[in-house]
């Protein structure tokens, strides 16, 4: 027989909310309340699931996180998530639930063949067979494994949920809320200290909602949800549906919470999760311990169960997970299940317990309810095929293993309890390594490497008293040490307590005389007793060998109910005790977290910012093709009607040759540099001297890096005599000005310099063209634009209608041209009032690549030949570099590798048959003998434009040797795109050497 | 300079109404603040405390904020600001610099405010950290943003122009959870 709802109880449930939902396409029903693992058992099923590698049929085996068996599919369509622990995935009416690794089907599944090579499939079964004879067979054989082994398959449609990250900050952060967390942060609450509570279940309480015993006078699960209203009275924040996965540095906790998961889908606006980054001042770890399970022959089987587990089913749920129930357990408080199961009308089959004797407690209860116990045995072997049928119960020695003798039994659940794991996930990620327990059997937190406390059960405290009063303890030190003087403290009276009783050290059940069947250890992974010998015997002994070898503990529960077994396993085998076998650390997250919830708001437009100038919206308006500059958007070019890019930007270039355009430069990256040693300070960024640039005059600079190698360049105005206005190329606007801030707040503290980002504070447009000064004349009449009266690199202030306007008379393009500078919420009416005044000149708006193909036909560098390699003498400008003064950059300069013969340097290229240069070429000598060999690399192409002024492509290159080669002819290879263009190598400024088109 | 001139940033991005979840007066109101003068002021090493004296009076009615330790923010609803200042502070006293059209301003308030921060700035806005009157430099959805706390349920925010209406964009979308009204 399998499980059911009992008509009466459940505290977790309101049976006046029937919910339906499908299982393998069968509608069953549930109750609001109630989990899927809760539901599937009310329903009567048995096999939710066939085992990672074998195939073999598996039923519920717990009721929380620790759920090795019941992995599911939830929902369809974008929704559909794969592999979810029943245990933890709250019902709601409507759900779609399909069972996994499993065809055609749950009860009969063909690969469950692949058990009758049990034998073979054991540790190291893939590396041992899989090998050889090459490297491509394992990817052949690696798509049949997957196929047969595996887990569910993820949606392939887009994930129309949306998530959320968000930041928390606590005095004190409570993570669990059973009897020592709540009691802890009632403690912390009352006396004063801010307190943040998450607990990973839906309903708080954690332990107290199964809890038999009473807490003053009241059942315990009502007092946890008293504790959560003075809680929430108080002013803490209780979180449910939160797990606490991860633990970082600076006590900062990785919580995820589940906001939505329990709904068909996310109420209007809401997120399906969020993630919280949570910076505590203290952190109380409450998080409880998993109970342990023992090995024994066909302890897989459907209808085992943990008895933990049984009883949280009962209670919480009113369901049971079975008819005729044995009991097998090496601990007082496993018998909580059984007599709560008896006192619900189950039968009670068997109690069997491997000691010598359970504690008066327990044998009160046994005489209470007329059960005997088997005291001294042990189940050695569950049988049955798609669930327990029989178990057969034998004598049982601690120190000899099962005896001779022994009966079978009918019964269709068995409980089974071998002690319990305290939770120490958290306390592992940020603390030293764990320390072994006696008593326990198991491992307990190390020392603390941030600051958290951990209390009750993750301590060993498992009575309800112990975890009550330990986590009240625990609350009242933390806020003491916090300097509250006002410790209000209360620990409630407990009725009914229980206690573990003496725990052995029980792991295995094994029959030396006769084998029985596979015992498991690590269901998920199907990973047998014999499995973690096997790894010994083959000499994979270390516990990080063994957990690689065997996959043990590597499924998507992390070994959290077979760690502990594996080891003691292995320790047993080597001999040895098991802290000295060591213990694997744990790493985040203590459970799954969704990449959805990782990557928050931050998919499709929100994955990055975008920057837009004052003149964005005109661009738009006007046809501008928009492309990405860093973050900013810039027009590339204004196609006229279906103009293609090349036409687009040759035109415009051309006009900007004969006419007038502007272009926006608001991007340029712009600091404002002032105050009495502004000047000094210049002197010391740039390689170029500043220390007599007049007042109203802007100078070209050029900034190294420390290590010699050009950094960035731009122009800096001066405004006044302790003022300047620096400008940078728009890609290091940022890394310029974190440069300089350091530079002043580490090396130069005594300088009295202030430097401030005003990028954004000015629009900026630069207006080039041999008409470019009829246009400004006609726009601003209070500036005299005269040569004498406004010359080459000057700077003027003046107004156009109204708005204040910065000129600065400087030339990318070789033309005659100007930047005009305005206030950027006007920057939109100046563009477009100077768009009007150049009318009758016909003046343009031009793009990035117009920009480009201008500064590539004057040689102008920017980012491709500031690339981090090149010096300035590498690109043509080391007449710049002072050599009267020490700057930043100017020792390493020096360095004679900067300084050789043979570096790549700037030249420029010229088609010589007309053709287009990529590039993306390099530059190899030419096969004249015809070889089909190209040579090694003798340099690259940075930027490639037509020139419409010259009628041919033209480029800038990097060429080792740079100007050296004058006049020589290169072949320029792009082998990727197959294009080969001869070329010449040229001076890189195209146009106009003298500059008199700037000048004049 | 003309009203006609002036494009403000959020101007046409922040829809007047009732936005976002629930239904009824929303726990949020956004509104694009439009003050006629941001001023930054620094000062040298060893003019803090003279310069600590002299702000309040030069900058009479602005509201004063101080985002990092010598360096203020003067926000008024007038025009105009940086040249006062600019008179009154030589420097040999410190620096100042208009700020005026560098930033978009967006002011929250309503009850849910602070709780609408949390899911935007990594910062405690609890009792003795970023209080009322309070000034901070932070990051929201990339973006650097100096935020000041004007009241226990009115935070401004000051973001580069440039990034203003992806800003504004997550906002929203942030704040659409609690429901929000733009008046």
């Amino acid at each position: 027989m399998s499980g059911m709802r009992l008509p009466d109880g459940g505290n977790s449930i309101d049976r006046g909310q029937p919910l339906h939902f499908s299982f393998d396409g069968r509608t069953m029903s549930g109750v609001a309340g109630d989990s899927v693992a809760s539901a599937l058992l009310a329903n009567g099923v048995s096999v939710v699931g066939r085992s990672f590698k074998l195939h073999r049929p598996r039923g519920i085996f717990a009721a929380g996180t620790e759920e090795p068996n019941a992995l599911m599919t939830l929902r369809d369509g974008g929704r559909r998530e794969p592999n979810v622990k029943a245990t933890e995935a709250e019902l709601f009416d409507g759900l779609t639930v399909q069972s996994q690794n499993r065809w055609p089907s749950l009860g009969f599944d063909l690969m469950a063949a692949t058990g009758l090579a049990a034998p073979v499939l054991s540790a190291g079964f893939y590396y041992k067979t899989f090998i050889g004879p090459s490297q491509k067979a394992w990817m052949l054989y690696e798509h049949f494994i997957r196929r047969a082994a595996g887990l569910g398959a993820a949606s392939l449609e887009p994930d129309p949920d949306s998530y959320e990250h968000a930041w928390a900050f606590t005095d004190v952060l409570v993570v669990g809320s059973g009897p020592a967390g709540l009691s802890s942060a009632l403690t912390l609450a009352r006396s004063g200290v801010r307190v943040l509570l998450l607990e990973q279940e839906p309903g708080i309480g954690g332990h107290l909602l199964q809890e038999p015993g009473t807490i003053d006078g009241k059942p315990a699960a009502r007092w946890a949800t008293n504790a959560r209203a003075e809680l929430e009275s108080l002013g803490a924040r209780v979180m449910p549906r939160t797990t606490a996965w991860g633990y970082y540095d600076g006590n900062v906790i990785a919580a995820l919470e589940r906001v939505s998961d329990h709904l068909p889908e996310p109420l209007p606006h809401q997120p399906r999760q969020r993630h919280w980054s949570i910076r505590a001042g203290k952190v109380v770890l409450a998080t409880g311990a998993f109970e342990r399970p023992i090995a024994f022959a066909g302890n897989d089987l459907p209808g085992v169960m943990l008895a933990g587990a049984a009883e949280r089913y009962l209670a919480r749920h009113a369901v049971v997970p079975g008819q005729k129930v044995a009991l097998f357990a090496s601990n007082d408080l496993a018998y909580g299940a059984a007599f709560a199961l008896h006192d619900a009308g189950i039968a009670i089959a068997a109690l069997i317990d491997p000691r010598e004797t359970p504690g008066d407690a327990v044998l009160q209860g046994l005489r209470a309810r007329g059960l005997e116990v088997r005291t001294g045995h042990a189940i050695v072997a569950a049988k049955g095929r798609q669930r327990v049928r029989s178990i057969h119960v034998a004598p049982f020695d601690i120190a000899r293993g099962a005896l001779a003798g022994g009966e079978d039994l009918t019964v269709d659940t068995i409980l089974v309890s071998g002690g319990f794991n305290p939770v120490i996930h958290l306390a592992s990620q940020a603390g030293g390594p764990a320390q072994f327990d006696r008593a326990l059997q198991s491992f307990v937190a190390g020392e603390p490497r941030e600051d958290w406390q951990a209390t009750g059960a993750v301590t060993g405290q498992l009575t309800l008293a112990g975890a009550l009063g330990d986590g009240a303890r625990t609350g009242a030190e933390i806020a003491t040490g916090l300097g509250h003087r006002t410790i209000a403290s209360a620990v409630p009276t407990v009725g009914d307590d229980r206690g573990p009783g003496d725990m052995p050290a029980i792991f295995e059940i094994r029959d030396k005389q006769k084998k029985h069947g596979k015992a498991f250890v690590d269901f998920q992974h199907d990973v047998t007793v014999d499995d973690i010998r096997l790894a010994n015997r083959e000499g994979f002994r270390s516990v990080e060998h063994l957990k690689r070898y065997t996959t043990l503990g590597m499924g998507t529960d992390q070994g959290k109910s077979s760690n502990i077994i594996g080891l003691a396993l292995m320790a047993d085998a080597r001999g040895i005790s098991i802290p000295d076998a060591g213990t694997t650390r744990y790493r985040p997250p203590f459970t799954p977290v969704s990449i959805g919830a990782l990557a928050g708001p931050e998919v499709g437009a929100e994955l990055r910012p975008k920057r837009l100038t004052p003149m964005h919206d005109w661009h738009v308006a006007h046809g501008a093709e928009m492309m990405e500059a860093g973050l900013w958007y810039r027009p590339r070019y204004y196609p006229e009607g279906n103009e293609p890019l090349e036409a687009g930007y040759v035109r415009e270039t051309a006009m900007v040759r004969g006419g007038v355009g502007m272009v926006d430069v608001s991007t340029l990256g712009k600091i404002d540099v002032q105050g009495p040693d502004a000047t000094v300070f210049l002197e010391r960024v740039y390689a170029n001297g500043f220390a007599k640039l007049p007042v109203g005059r802007a100078r070209y600079g050029l900034m190294l890096r420390e290590d010699g190698i050009l950094f960035d360049d731009g122009t800096t105005w001066r405004l006044s005599e302790t003022r300047y206005l620096m400008t940078t190329t728009t890609a290091n606007g940022g890394p310029v000005m974190q440069h300089l801030e350091f530079l002043l707040a580490a090396h130069w503290p005594d300088l009295r310099v202030k430097l401030t980002s005003v990028t954004e504070q000015w629009a900026g447009m630069a207006i080039a063209g041999p008409k470019s000064r009829d246009v400004l004349r006609r726009a601003i009449a209070d500036i005299d634009f005269d040569d004498a009266a406004f010359p080459f690199m000057g700077v003027r202030s003046g107004t156009l209608n109204g708005v204040e306007v910065l000129l600065a008379r400087l030339s990318f393009s070789g033309e005659m041209a100007w930047e005009v500078y305005c206030g950027s919420h006007a920057g939109a009416a100046v563009w477009e009032a100077l768009m009007q005044a150049g009318q009758p000149e016909g003046i343009i708006p031009y793009g990035m690549e117009a920009l480009g193909a201008l500064r590539i036909e004057k040689g102008h560098v920017a980012g491709r030949e500031l690339d981090g390699r090149t010096t300035a003498a590498d690109v043509g400008l080391g007449r710049m570099v002072s050599k009267r003064k020490n700057f930043i950059g100017s020792s390493l300069a020096a360095r004679e590798y900067l300084h050789g013969e043979d570096r790549e340097q700037l030249v420029g290229l010229s088609s010589v048959s007309g053709t287009k240069i990529s590039p993306s070429s390099h530059l190899v000598e030419r096969d004249e003998a015809g070889s089909g060999e190209t040579g090694p690399s003798l340099g690259h192409v940075t930027a490639m434009t037509y020139s419409p002024e010259l009628g041919t492509y033209v480029a800038l290159a990097l060429l080792q040797g740079g100007m050296k080669h004058l006049g020589k002819r290169l072949t320029a290879t792009d082998p990727v795109r197959g294009k080969t263009v001869e070329v010449e190598v040229t001076d890189p400024c195209f146009i106009d050497p003298e500059g008199s088109r700037m000048h004049g | 300079m003309a009203e006609s001139m002036i494009a403000w940033p959020l101007d046409g991005h922040l829809p007047a109404g009732r936005h976002g979840a629930g239904s009824g007066e929303a726990p949020l109101t956004l509104t694009e603040l439009r003050p006629g003068s941001i001023v930054e002021v620094g000062c040298w090493p060893d003019t803090l405390n003279r310069m600590r004296i002299v702000l309040p009076q030069l900058g009479r009615n602005a509201t004063i904020m101080e985002p990092a330790p010598g360096r203020w923010w003067l926000v008024s609803p007038e025009p105009g600001l940086a040249q006062e200042l600019e008179r009154g502070i030589d420097t040999g006293l410190g620096a100042v610099v208009d700020l005026s059209d560098a930033r978009a301003v967006l002011q929250v308030s309503g009850p849910a405010t602070i709780e609408l921060m949390s899911r935007l700035v990594p910062l405690d806005f609890g009792p003795a950290r970023l209080s009322t009157g309070r000034t901070a430099e932070t990051i929201a959805g990339h973006v650097g943003v100096t935020l000041h706390r004007t009241a226990p349920d009115c935070v401004e925010m000051y973001v580069f122009r440039g990034f203003a209406r992806s800003f504004v964009h997550s906002v929203r979308q942030a704040a659409a959870a609690f429901g929000y009204q733009v008046v």
